[in-house]
Order: structure tokens, then sequence, then C-alpha cells
């Protein structure tokens, strides 16, 4: 009687592991749209923005106009970053990226806060900026470090994401790497008519990229339009 | 000792995030059915008036940045069980955008059947947050995600009520969470099986439930 009870449960637990497994889809927060293919295939340009945030109740040891700066600076060397890694690395991409510089004089031409595209359409801002595609990269802070501090652990983890870490250009800023509470990170890109084509969140993004010895993620992603495999 | 051992069993076996479930009403002919395209507003987030200790200023600045970061989460949710889902999300910057240019930032007071004409959608997702200093404070936050595990809430104590408004601006469908819920919506892969069971509480979710044990 007492073995029929553990077997019982036993069969229980293992019928209940199992459903879950089966059950529970995959879910890695991404997204490819169906056509991704075919809706790049004619992009010969593109720009790079960046979104970034801060979440820490320590944070308002700062001023609220220290707050909006370091957005708008921030999301402007995200830019930067991924520029030069586009420079660096232009085999590797089969599209032209804009120079940051004149992404943000377009922007601003338009009465438009480069760190503060929340509120944009990527219909519009590619209009405004002449490109077939907007990637925006969006990096959120969940601790309190120096403006220079975060700027630079962000560096590094857009660094590693695109994969400059190998190639030791950003080795600098690996001292930074136990400070890894930025770990929100996410690459989204819009097509010309606003419509999203690919997407690419989470936790699994931005740690494991902080290896300098990783290998490259975005060509290890299945997905990320831009890049030749 | 074969007693003792049967209750260990048994209480292993029972599911676990059974006592966080949410309570959902959805209004009986609600035509959720009938929808095809849906837009999330930022979310409204406010800290526990209780809980309060921060810099009111600021607060304001980083509650509206929490309300981005749970549209973003819960658009991105959604875009990613697509196939399960039978409306189309509009992007949240085009519904950003659109909102922007009418002023539109605060829907507590707001007929929602003008924001469901202006975005041009069936229905309008949005939600209201409370939120307490440990859900964002640096140290559990951090615990959270190098731990990746969840600090249990109070189960009983709602802090999020999502709500779905028809083109009428009814609300024909809520649901009420608790934080842990909403840390899940944020930090997005802690507990996939209580976001992916929440999922399934909106009407949109198509075929049969799921019940995971």
């Amino acid at each position: 009687m007492k073995g029929m009870y553990i077997i019982v449960l036993l069969a229980l637990m293992l019928q209940a592991k199992g459903q879950n497994k089966k059950a529970f889809p995959e879910m890695h927060g991404s997204y490819v749209h169906p056509k991704m293919e075919l809706i790049v295939s004619g992009h010969r340009n593109i720009a790079f923005v960046g979104e970034y945030g801060y979440m820490s109740r320590k944070v308002d040891e700062y001023s609220i106009a220290d707050h909006d700066s370091f957005l708008s600076v921030d999301s402007k060397k995200l830019a930067l970053l991924f520029y030069e890694s586009w420079e660096d690395n232009r085999e590797e991409f089969w599209v032209n990226c804009q120079h940051p510089d004149t992404t943000w004089a377009r922007l601003r031409l338009h009465g438009i806060n480069p760190g503060d595209l929340y509120g944009y359409s990527r219909q519009q801002l590619a209009e405004i900026l002449g490109v077939d595609a907007v990637v925006t990269i969006r990096s959120l802070v969940f601790k309190k470090y120096t403006p220079a501090e975060s700027t630079l652990i962000n560096m590094a983890s857009i660094a590693a994401t695109f994969g400059l870490a190998a190639s030791g250009n950003y080795t600098a800023f690996f001292p930074f790497q136990a400070g890894v509470e930025v770990f929100y990170l996410s690459t989204t890109v819009h097509d010309a008519s606003g419509e999203m084509i690919y997407l690419d969140k989470g936790l699994e993004t931005a740690f494991p990229k902080l290896n300098p010895g990783g290998l490259r993620y975005m060509k290890n992603q299945p997905g990320f339009p831009y890049l030749r495999h | 000792m074969s007693r003792v051992i049967f209750l260990f069993l048994l209480m292993w076996c029972m599911p676990a995030g059974a006592q966080v479930k949410p309570s959902v009403f959805l209004s009986p002919g609600s035509g959720a059915e009938l929808h095809t395209r849906i837009a999330i507003l930022p979310f409204y987030c406010i800290e526990d008036p209780a809980d309060f200790t921060g810099n009111p200023a600021y607060q304001a600045v980083q509650d509206k940045q929490i309300g981005l970061e749970l549209q973003h989460a819960m658009y991105t949710l959604m875009v990613g069980f697509g196939p399960n889902f039978t409306v189309k999300v509009q992007d949240f910057y085009t519904t950003n955008d659109l909102l922007r240019k009418e002023g539109l930032t605060d829907f507590r007071f707001k007929n929602m059947q003008e924001i469901t004409r202006l975005l041009q959608v069936d229905a309008v997702l949005w939600a209201v947050v409370t939120h307490n200093p440990t859900l964002f404070r640096e140290d559990d936050s951090l615990k959270v995600v190098m731990q990746r595990q969840c600090i249990p809430g109070d189960a009983k104590k709602k802090d999020i009520f999502l709500s779905l408004f028809n083109m009428e601006g009814e609300c024909f469908w809520t649901l009420a969470a608790n934080s842990e819920l909403l840390r899940n919506l944020l930090y997005f892969e802690n507990n996939r099986f209580q976001l992916f069971q929440w999922m399934q509480e909106l009407p949109y979710w198509q075929g049969d439930k799921i019940k995971l044990l």
C-alpha cells in the first residue's frame, strides 16, 4: 500500500515535469519578421540610434537636468560605437551605415532630441534620416554609476555584442566587466514603413557577451539582418 | 514515515505558482474575437505612497521610464507569442508617436474610445502599476538578475491592473496580479512559466489553454 502511494506520486511528478517541458513553447525574446530576408534585400543604408535609461533608487542624487544630459550623451555614444564597429568590420556588413553626426544633425534639424526617441515612429525617423532602416539599441542601467563609468560599461557591453571584444579594440573597458549590472539590452530593426523586422531582447543578450574571449555575438545569433553569414 | 514522505512528495508536486494566480475578468459578449489590431499604451506607474521616500520630481521621471519599459516588455512578449494571438499588435513606437502628436501622456481620465480612434485599433491595452522601492532597488534588482529568481511579493496584494478597452471605450477585460508578475514582465525570463500562464489569460489567445503544472 505504501509503495503504491509512492509509485502514484512518482508517476504524477514525472507527468508534471514532462507536461511542462512539452507545453511551454520556446521563447527567447526575439522576433524575426517572416519576410525579413525579402524586406532587407533592398536595403542599402541604415542609421543607428541609441536609447538609454537609468533605473536606480539612488539615481535621484543627480538632478533631472543631469539625467536628461546623460540620456542624450550616452545615446550618441551608443550610436558612435556601433558606427565604429561597422567601420572596423565593414566587410562583415552588407549595408552602409550613416555616420551618427549626420543622424544627430538631421534629428536636431527637425527639432527632435536624439536622446529621447521613445515617442517617434521609426517610419518618421527613417524618412528624416533618409535611410532604409533604423536600428535601435536600448540599454537600461539598474545601478548607479558615475556618468563616465556607466558610459564605459555600456560601451563594453555593446562592443562585446558586436564582437569587438575579440578584436581587442575595447579591451581597456573590460576592467568594468565585474559591473555587470547593465543587464538589459535590446536591438530592434525597423524598416522605412515603420514595421519592426527584427528584435532581440533580454538578459541573454547582455551578459555572456561581456566575456572578452567570447565569439561574435551577432554572427552567432540567427536573424540580425545586415551581417554576412 | 511513509506518511511524511507522502506529504513531502505531494507538496513537491503542487504547482509552485498557484498562489500568485492573477484575478481575471472578461465581460461576456466582449467582441474580442472580432478584433484584429490592438495597441499597447505606456503603463501608468506610481510608487506605492506608503513606501515613497524619493525625490518627487525625479520620481515622476522614473515612473514614466518604468511605464515605457513595461510597455516595451509587454509588446515584446506579445510579438514573441505572435502566432498564439488572434490580433496584431501595433508597433509601440508608432503608438507613442501618435500619442505624442496629440500631447497624450496620462490616460487615467481619458475616454479610451478617443484613444482607439486616434490609434486606429480595435482595442487598447493599458495598465496601472503600483510599485514599491524593492522592485527597482539596486541591491534587489541585482539579486534578481544575477540569481534569476523572483523575490516573492505579497501574493494577495494586487500591484498591476491590466485592462483592455474596446472601440466604445468600455473596459471588457482586466487582470489583477501581484508584484511577482510585474517583476516577471520586466525581467522577462525569471519565471517563464508564469508569464506564459499570464499571456494565456488574454482574450486573444487562440487554441486551448495549456494548464501548466
